[in-house]
């Protein structure tokens, strides 16, 4: 039995009378031949590849790759730097803050102070990857490393 | 299940039966089981798509897009459900995702001349009772109204609805429930 078969006012009966008639709202024939030859149409037409997921998939990897490259030299230390001049600069560094067993007194300490800007320049220009750099006794050299780093050497 | 439905079609198992080959036919590419398929089913969408409040000007378009969705997906089709399910549920979603594109519409169009857009209705819908029944099926919100319609017009039952709206039996005949309270309170001010 349907929903409102037996209506108990004109309501019910206007809402069951409208669902009776939708039930046979089927378009008519002139219509379906209409959209039938439309459709007939798209089934002619070779299926469209889904291209989008590849597409997509090579753009987001040529974007990492291209991100990656432009990235990675200036997160990491060039192999240079990071190598001979850049580890002994560190080490000799490290030795120049601790108390050292060459460094001379209080007038010593004044005239190593007094490094020669030439010198300084000198040992600037001489810094390439594997180079050795050596200092005197009470003297001191400033050494540029690779990203803007400094190392003061005694 | 309602037998409205399955006076118009096939019965239910030779339905099935039919859809299955059908379904097979297609998928090898025989364009005669596509007509075959569009002839079954053209009817069932008009209705379907005209009591979702597709507007008659926009049915054609409707059935296009929908036989054409068909058409592309159709390899996906597991039979798991019946045909007519599955194409319910591609028809839904259309009609649904075009209401909303709808309303966008015309809240765009009331915001630029301040008056609504004329509404197209079918010369042959005009002096029946349909005409009150879409208007009193537009003021049910969509979800209410999806199952209302597959269940009071289209005569699935509890379970095929859920098959198709993809929610619990439980849910569809809480929302059939409201729905028709609803519809008969909306009817009681009609009147």
């Amino acid at each position: 039995m349907n929903w409102l078969e037996t209506p108990q006012d004109d309501s019910e009966r206007l809402l069951r009378e409208g669902l009776d008639q939708a039930t046979k709202r089927l378009g008519d024939e002139i219509t379906h031949r209409r959209v039938w030859a439309i459709v007939a149409d798209a089934l002619e037409k070779p299926q469209p590849r889904v291209y989008g997921r590849f597409v997509f998939a090579s753009a987001a990897l040529v974007i990492l790759v291209g991100a990656g490259a432009v990235a990675l030299p200036r997160l990491l230390p060039s192999h240079g730097s990071r190598g001979a001049t850049g580890g002994l600069a560190t080490k000799t560094a490290a030795h120049a803050a601790l108390p050292s067993r060459a460094e001379p007194g209080a007038s010593g300490a004044a005239e190593a102070t007094a490094t020669p800007v030439d010198q300084t320049a000198l040992l600037e220009s001489e810094r390439v990857p594997g180079h050795v750099v050596r200092t005197r006794a009470g003297e001191h050299a400033r050494v540029a490393l690779g990203g803007g780093a400094e190392a003061e050497l005694a | 299940m309602g037998g409205k439905q399955f006076t118009k079609t096939p019965s239910h198992s030779q339905a099935a039966l039919a859809d299955a080959e059908i379904v097979n036919a297609c998928r090898s590419g025989d364009s005669a089981a596509w007509r075959n398929l569009y002839d079954r089913y053209a009817p069932l969408v008009h209705r379907f798509s005209a009591a979702l409040g597709v507007p008659i000007d926009e049915r054609e378009d409707a059935a296009q897009d929908i036989f054409v969705a068909v058409y592309r997906s159709l390899r996906h089709f597991r039979g798991e459900a019946q045909l007519s399910t599955w194409i319910y549920r591609i028809a839904a979603r259309h009609a649904i995702r075009m209401g909303r594109r709808r309303r966008t519409r015309e809240m765009m169009h009331l915001t630029m001349v301040k008056e609504k857009p004329p509404i197209a209705t079918d010369p042959s819908e005009r002096s029946t009772h349909i005409a009150t029944l879409d208007r009193m099926l537009a003021k049910l919100p969509p979800k209410k109204r999806t199952v209302l319609v597959l269940f009071e017009i289209e005569g699935l039952s509890a379970k095929e609805i859920s098959d198709v709206v993809g929610c619990p039996e439980n849910t569809v005949w809480s929302r059939l429930h409201h729905a028709r309270a609803e519809m008969v309170k909306a009817a009681r001010r009609m009147v």
